[in-house]
């Protein structure tokens, strides 16, 4: 019988980690199922230039690219691959990445600690049209739509969400109120509020909050 | 002789820049390796002396050498810590914002999300970080000097090709002065080499509601 290829693409900016990853796939040896890296990018930029000419079934995405988002870069990815599947590959194991991929149009979620007892798995389950969440993960994302953490699920009005994205973004208050057409206090009393519904104290929170959304 | 055009001026103050800090590097290198390690000897020397009637000079001389090691390790630190090279922009940030922690009486959080890069050799870290770990120090000495903060904030952030970083703490603000919202007068320095990349320095601050100093600069 012959075997079943599955193409596959290889997101992450850390050559490193394609090459670890890269080698756990060629490890893999099965009579059944062929896993051939076709392209390697290390930007969402790079991927969808490879996009094209490459064709993959699977992409294997990191959710912590430089420049835009994983997230950002998974809704550019699926218009330029209607057909293919997409993993992510991401250092975070909190549900609302999960949630937030899925949500997106992702398949499959492999936490980076768990590539080598994982990822095969994932790629085997997406490919056949499955989804595929690691069972521990699973169970903190029910439980996390089960008792919403208002931090997680705080309504920040388009405003605030606007100035937030501004001062994740490393733009003055003065960028900020001209971008906007509003005065810099108005921008500091957005701040404040956003900040107040987050939950969060220092300028170091609100951008990792922003960052973790993928809202720069 | 010509007049320098702008880009020429930026040019040659880039490569002032770099000079200056390859000769801290070496001399960071050499009170480290070279003072550091001759301070270091003589206390251990000290230590294996044990004729109880030099007990007390014994004792005192200890104490002297091992006031100098500190000082070295601090200076060399202060010139240019090595970490800027070998691990990176973000490690010497943390560093640096754990000893302004120390020095005065102020909770710093720190938040670098860039991406890693490759170790380079002493003196060899990009100037790029270079000048944002200048506006660093120069913005935390202006936290524990003058701010009388609690808190602060170190934010370093990489988007769309350039290196943002703030500082901003809770303190009294900068104080408006003639130029309105000038900044202190130590970011001078810091200011030019950012600007030398064509980068971007500027402050904000109201009295009583704290300051914040940003800076950018091209990531490349």
């Amino acid at each position: 019988m012959k075997r079943h290829t599955i193409r596959l693409m290889l997101v992450d900016d850390h050559a490193l980690v394609r090459s670890g990853v890269r080698s756990l796939l060629e490890l893999h040896d099965s009579t059944s199922v062929k896993l051939d890296v076709v392209a390697e990018a290390g930007s969402a930029e790079e991927a969808l230039q490879l996009a094209e000419a490459q064709t993959p079934d699977v992409v294997l995405l990191d959710l912590s690219l430089p420049g835009r988002s994983g997230i950002e870069a998974l809704a550019d990815l699926r218009l330029a691959l209607p057909e293919a599947r997409f993993v992510a590959l991401s250092m975070h194991e909190d549900p609302e990445y999960v949630q937030r991929f899925l949500d997106g149009g992702g398949s499959g979620y492999v936490p980076k600690t768990s590539l080598e007892t994982e990822l095969v798995d994932a790629i085997l389950a997406v490919d056949r049209g499955e989804y595929y969440v690691p069972a521990r993960l699973l169970a903190q994302l029910s439980r996390a739509l089960a008792n919403p953490d208002p931090r997680r699920t705080a309504q920040l009005t388009e405003r605030e969400r606007d100035v937030v994205k501004g001062i994740a973004t490393g733009f003055t208050y003065r960028e900020i109120a001209a971008e906007l057409s509003l005065s810099e206090k108005t921008v500091a009393t957005y701040r404040e509020r956003a900040s107040e519904k987050l939950g969060v104290r220092s300028r170091a929170e609100l951008v990792r909050w922003a960052l973790e959304r993928g809202l720069v | 002789m010509d007049p320098l055009t702008p880009a020429q001026h930026a040019e040659l103050l880039r490569a002032a820049f770099e000079a200056q800090e390859r000769e801290r590097s070496v001399v960071a290198a050499e009170l480290h390796e070279g003072v550091g390690q001759s301070l270091k000897a003589m206390l251990l020397g000290l230590q294996s002396l044990d004729d109880c009637a030099v007990a007390e000079q014994r004792e005192h001389l200890r104490e002297l050498a091992s006031q100098a090691l500190d000082a070295v390790r601090r200076i060399a630190l202060e010139l240019r810590p090595s970490t800027l090279d070998e691990l990176g922009l973000p490690a010497a940030l943390r560093a640096e914002a754990r000893q302004a922690e120390q020095r005065g009486n102020v909770m710093i959080t720190v938040l670098a999300d860039v991406p890693e890069r490759p170790r380079r050799p002493l003196g060899g870290a990009p100037e790029a970080e270079v000048a944002l770990f200048r506006v660093a120090q120069e913005a935390l000495a202006n936290v524990v000097e003058h701010a009388q903060a609690e808190n602060a904030s170190l934010v370093l952030t990489a988007v769309r090709g350039w290196f943002h970083l703030v500082v901003e703490d809770d303190g009294v603000g900068i104080l408006e002065g003639a130029s309105g919202l000038a900044a202190p007068i130590g970011l001078a320095g810091a200011r030019a080499r950012v600007l030398a990349l064509g980068g971007e320095l500027s402050v904000e601050s109201s009295r009583g509601g704290g300051t914040s100093i940003y800076a950018r600069v091209p990531a490349l």
